[in-house]
């Protein structure tokens, strides 16, 4: 009888390897699905006379062909390709909200400036400066929805790492659950191929979402790793949850505890990339920007005069936390710097004009102290607005206040005693600010004693003229200094030693007072989110300063905001606006580019890969058939080896007969 | 182990493939139809960095070109309305020449009172509304008649500002259009001021601050005759002409009665005339017509001799408005209370009471020149004929100085058009170039573009038709 059994093991195997090859083909096209081979083996021969004779086949296992180095490969190239592409996506969101052409932030700056330009031609138009005014509310305005731009799409991203998270949970759920059901099977003593795969896909799923190494270990439990080690899934999921820190950053972290993890791979290192990285840096970059705008302009502004000449009451348009502790921990958005202020007092009914400086210092000065030291200048108050917690400057009737510093037309001639009065003429054209002594040596009568002449020094001490005012000088005429400042000395006398002292002013807040607390400034808001146009000058554009003499053709403080097209305020002094703002634009063009082509390696690793393993594990129909013919032969063979047995022991029963 | 290739290896590359090509077409397709070969920064950055620089560069010149035109509309008016005012001292000069022969001095003058209406016109012009020679104060009319004191002859005055008015041709070059109306039409160079008439008062050595012409007012104050002659001031005294410290002028006395009753009495060596002890106002006139009037009636009786006279007087340059007296020193400083001018006067010899006519060499500006040809012409400083030829001649520098000044100032107008014409060829330029840059950075290379369409539509055919021929074929096809 053992012919027989032979002959069925054969039958019986080959029936095996046929179901083998009916499952591959029925998969070919499944993904995932690795092909199965049925292990034949020979069975254990028995010993007859001395022989050892075959007893058939059997199937020992139905085998998955899988490469482990293939499958592994894979697994972190999914990880790294959806890490990459995550990023890529975020960056491209972020470039098509800094995409140049018409209506961009960059054309803003652009019209802005030329507009600044043109209305050179005549500051005192007003439709030329309303045009001016309009093209810094576009350019606000698109800083702004630039600024609420990334706020969405941080949001955005937030939500999405919630999601993410959510998912790997899910995931790390069924796995463990696989996980358990593989081993029960396999206890058993079976191999479950197509939970195997199953769970095969959902760890490639999970590798999509985060970074992780599968290990197998005893028996066909796999550990689901970080790739930094820590355990997502065994038996048990670990679950996953958000938090947000106090610095602003999403971070995700094992239930029940607060450890950020570092993940690698996998499309939640990209959403934690870009939520805490990419994004930041964009929105930091932006608020540079806007900083820089608002400082810079607003300076410029705060020191000069609109149409309307000096002014009786200026609000301050920023405000502090606490005006009684020192302005540098009051909170100011803007803060100020140690430096001087000089306030210029005029006289309405005479024209005169004093300088008064203030020194600032905001280590120890709190902002009701500015106040004090303000209102000490003679003609002028600043109040403090406990409410608002605002300055206010207010000018006694009859008087009026400006920070455009210019030359006095009122000199302090306390320590003159002759009957000439000195004046001075012409416009300082220094850079910095300077005190200049006027000296007389010799006593005499202005344009008539020879060798009358008067000496002026600077701040440091140093003689820097010597003025003939004696004879051969025109009395009254104009006498050149330096910088630009001319001096005349009436007819009348002049004693030895009288002196005069008079500020020369080339910055008239080098504090940045004006700024931090908005007075008379061309900005409202602090930051990219809230820059605004300051609606006094949308509704009066008279007030915006283009002149620093008060006369309307005066351009003396337009000049100041159109070199600022050129100075390089930013980046440390390394770049203007425009090259700021197409620092960024390149920067997150060749960022895109870069991950672009990052992403495509990727894919295209992530492709042989797949052939790879399609290659190693794939299904071929047409060697699928190949195999079914010899099996369908061996069967064939098997069955007519039964069917000679039978006739063979057919004759035999025959001889019994 | 030889590489397993299975249809399903076969079909995720032909579509893979099918993909690649496709994504290439769509993205030369839009190049092909934007004509664009950036369209967003990641396209190429390095080219983006130049593009954005090179936009903002069209677009600034663009501004420049037009800030370019402004100015230069702005100075071209200008420089017209300076060649009228040339014009107007051209026909100036002429008019002064023929009134140094001509008697219809009259009908000349008139004439010049329509040249300065025609100056008044051109120096308030306005371009756009805006005062084209009021420097910066542009709103207001830079020119308007002046406080007219005695003996000012400044009639019109400059209100405006002393700034040039700049305008920008990019952020950091800066143009100055309109000039400042006092630089073109008060241009001065002061020299010796000039005394006319015979009060013996001449420049001082100080340097005077006054403009144009004026008048010094010298006047007799009091006269005291010194010894014991008893010759006392007379009641008319006041009338005196004589200017001089003590000993300067001389009255010489001859009591012919011996009791002082009568005599002859005679003043720096002048006619001597009769008095009688009665008299007590006898006018008393010298060599040169001046004159005192003495009061002979308390004479010491037998006086024979010389009496030294001391006679004080004033100085006033603002028609007597303040008056200083004479101190007869080498300088003496007299201020106009009305424009605070100042002149300097050597009295030493001032010798007696009248008025001197002063021109302040050198600074009459573009309307005292006009002004003081016409009131010459008028003689209303009643000049001798020989003195008018004189002030004409003067005049007529003045005028020429202004003229020249004026020509000055076109001179530097058209120089600056002329930098206006350089730097609008260089935006241009700049312009052109930056253009160029731009379509060679952004401009999609249209012929290599629909090459490359050509060539990738047909991979995408042969991928088709390769994949469809190979996918189809199977071993089953030869099996059976």
């Amino acid at each position: 009888m053992l012919n027989l059994s032979t002959g069925l093991t054969a039958l019986q195997s080959n029936q095996v390897a046929l179901d083998v090859i009916a499952q591959n083909i029925a998969n070919a096209n499944t993904p995932g699905y690795h092909r199965q081979v049925a292990q034949l083996v020979e069975r254990a021969p028995v010993e007859l006379n001395g022989l050892f004779i075959g007893t058939g086949v059997d199937v020992s296992e139905i085998r998955q062909i899988r490469s482990g180095i293939i499958e592994e490969a894979l697994t972190r190239n999914i990880s790294q390709r959806a890490d990459a592409g995550t990023q890529l996506d975020a960056m491209r969101q972020i470039e098509s909200l800094l995409t140049p052409g018409s209506g961009s932030i960059h054309d803003r700056f652009q019209t802005f400036f030329d507009n600044l330009q043109q209305l050179s031609t005549r500051p005192n138009d007003s439709t030329l400066r309303r045009i001016v005014l309009q093209s810094a509310a576009a350019l606000t305005s698109e800083i702004n929805s630039l600024s609420d731009g990334y706020l969405r799409f941080r949001s955005q991203l937030d939500s999405e790492i919630e999601q993410t998270v959510d998912q790997i949970n899910g995931y790390t759920a069924k796995i463990a659950q696989l996980n358990r059901t593989i081993q029960i099977a396999s206890s058993q003593g079976s191999v479950p191929n197509d939970l195997l795969d199953q769970r095969d896909e959902l760890v490639n799923r999970l590798a999509e979402l985060v970074g992780v190494n599968a290990t197998q270990e005893g028996g066909q439990r796999v550990t689901i790793n970080l790739v930094d080690g820590g355990v997502l899934a065994t038996d048990s999921p670990v679950p996953l949850q958000v938090l947000y820190s106090q610095s602003g950053q999403a971070e995700v972290a094992i239930q029940g505890f607060t450890d950020p993890i570092t993940f690698h791979g996998g499309k939640l290192a990209g959403l934690l990339e870009a939520r805490n990285q990419i994004l930041p840096d964009y929105q930091q970059r932006l608020s540079t920007l806007a900083n820089g705008l608002i400082r810079s302009i607003d300076a410029v502004q705060a020191t000069g005069l609109g149409s309307g000449g000096s002014f009786q009451r200026l609000d301050g348009a920023r405000s502090v936390n606490n005006v009684a502790v020192p302005l540098s921990n009051s909170g100011m958005a803007l803060p100020a710097s140690a430096g001087d202020l000089f306030v210029s007092v005029t006289d309405a009914s005479t024209g005169n004009r004093t300088i008064s400086r203030v020194t600032i210092d905001p280590a120890t000065q709190s902002l009701q102290d500015v106040a004090a030291a303000i209102s000490a200048i003679d003609h002028v108050q600043a109040v403090v607005n406990s409410q608002t917690k605002t300055l206010t400057i207010l000018a006694e009737p009859g008087y009026a206040f400006d920070f455009a510093g210019r030359l006095e037309t009122s000199l302090d001639v306390s320590s003159f005693t002759g009957t000439s009065s000195p004046g001075l003429s012409g416009r300082y054209s220094g850079t910095a600010n300077e005190e200049f002594q006027f000296q007389v040596v010799g006593t005499g009568t202005v344009g008539v004693t020879p060798g009358l002449t008067v000496e002026v020094r600077n701040s440091a001490g140093q003689l820097i003229n010597s003025l003939n005012v004696g004879a051969g000088y025109e009395p009254g005429s104009a006498l050149s200094v330096a910088d630009g400042v001319s001096v005349s000395f009436s007819s009348g006398t002049a004693n030895s030693g009288d002196s005069l002292t008079s500020p020369m002013v080339a910055l008239p807040d080098t504090s940045g007072l004006l700024v931090g607390l908005g007075l008379n400034s061309f900005f409202q808001g602090t930051t990219a989110g809230d820059i605004r146009v300051n609606p006094r000058l949308l509704q009066d554009p008279s007030l915006f300063a283009t002149s620093r003499t008060g006369q309307p053709g005066d351009v003396g403080n337009l000049q100041g905001l159109l070199a600022l097209r050129d100075s390089k305020v930013l980046a440390n002094g390394t770049q203007t606006f425009e090259q700021y703002l197409n620092d960024m634009t390149v920067r997150i063009g060749s960022q895109v580019s870069e991950q672009t082509l990052i992403t495509e390696n990727l894919d295209l690793l992530g492709s042989r890969l797949e052939a790879d393993r399609i290659s190693f594990s794939g299904v071929d129909p047409n060697e699928e058939v190949v195999n079914m013919i010899q099996y369908q032969r061996s069967f064939q063979a098997a069955a007519q080896y039964l069917s000679t047995v039978n006739e063979m022991l057919d004759d035999l029963f025959q001889i019994l007969k | 182990m030889t590489f397993r290739v299975t249809p399903l290896l076969f079909a995720r590359q032909a579509i893979e493939h099918a993909r690649r090509h496709t994504a290439n077409l769509v993205n030369l397709q839009q190049q092909v139809s934007t004509g664009l070969r950036v369209s967003k920064p990641s396209d190429d950055p390095a080219a983006v960095r130049s593009l954005l620089a090179q936009k903002i560069e069209v677009s600034r010149i663009d501004t420049q070109l037009a800030n370019i035109q402004d100015a230069r509309l702005k100075l071209n008016l200008s420089v017209s309305q300076l060649m009228e005012v040339n014009s107007i001292f051209v026909r100036a000069q002429d008019i002064a020449l023929e009134g140094n022969q001509s008697n219809e001095r009259e009908v000349l003058a008139r004439e010049v009172d329509e040249l300065i209406s025609r100056l008044q016109m051109v120096a308030n012009s306005k371009h756009d509304g805006q005062y084209i020679f009021a420097g910066t104060a542009v709103d207001s009319a830079p020119f308007v008649e002046g406080a007219n004191g005695p003996g000012v002859a400044n009639t019109v005055q400059y209100a405006g500002s002393s700034d040039r008015v700049e305008t920008a041709i990019d952020s950091g070059l800066w143009l100055d259009v309109f000039f400042s109306g006092d630089e073109v039409f008060q241009q001065r160079s002061r020299q010796q001021t000039l005394f006319l008439g015979q009060t013996g008062a001449v420049a001082g050595s100080g340097t005077d601050s006054a403009f144009g012409q004026g008048t010094l007012t010298v006047r007799h104050t009091s006269t005291v005759y010194l010894g014991v002659s008893g010759v006392q001031p007379g009641t008319g005294s006041a009338d005196d002409t004589i200017i001089g410290p003590a000993g300067t002028h001389v009255l010489t006395v001859n009591d012919t009665s011996g009791t002082g009753s009568n005599g002859t009495v005679s003043l720096n060596g002048g006619a001597p005339v009769a008095f009688t002890s009665a008299d007590g106002n006898l006018k008393i006139t010298g060599p040169l017509g001046e004159a005192v009037y003495v009061d002979m009636t308390a004479i010491a009786p037998g006086f024979n001799g010389t009496v030294d006279i001391q006679a004080d007087g004033t100085l006033s340059v603002d028609g007597g408005a303040t008056t200083s007296p004479i101190t007869f020193s080498g300088n003496q400083v007299v201020r106009d209370s009305i424009t605070g001018g100042v002149t300097n006067v050597d009295s030493t010899n001032i010798r007696r009471a009248g008025t001197n006519h002063l021109e302040y060499t050198g600074t009459a500006d573009a309307f005292q020149a006009l002004t003081e040809l016409r009131d010459d012409l008028r003689n209303v400083r009643n000049l001798s004929e020989s003195e008018y030829h004189d002030s004409m001649a003067r005049r007529i520098e003045d005028l020429k100085r202004v003229r020249e000044g004026i020509l000055d100032i076109v001179g530097q107008q058209a120089a600056e058009l002329e930098t206006i014409d350089s730097l609008e060829r260089r935006a241009q330029d700049l312009q052109l170039e930056s253009q160029r840059l731009i379509s060679g950075l952004e401009s999609a290379d249209l012929s290599e573009t629909i090459v490359n369409l050509q060539n990738e539509q047909n991979l995408l055919q042969f991928t088709y038709a390769s994949s469809v021929r190979l996918l189809d074929q199977s071993l089953l096809d030869f099996l059976r």
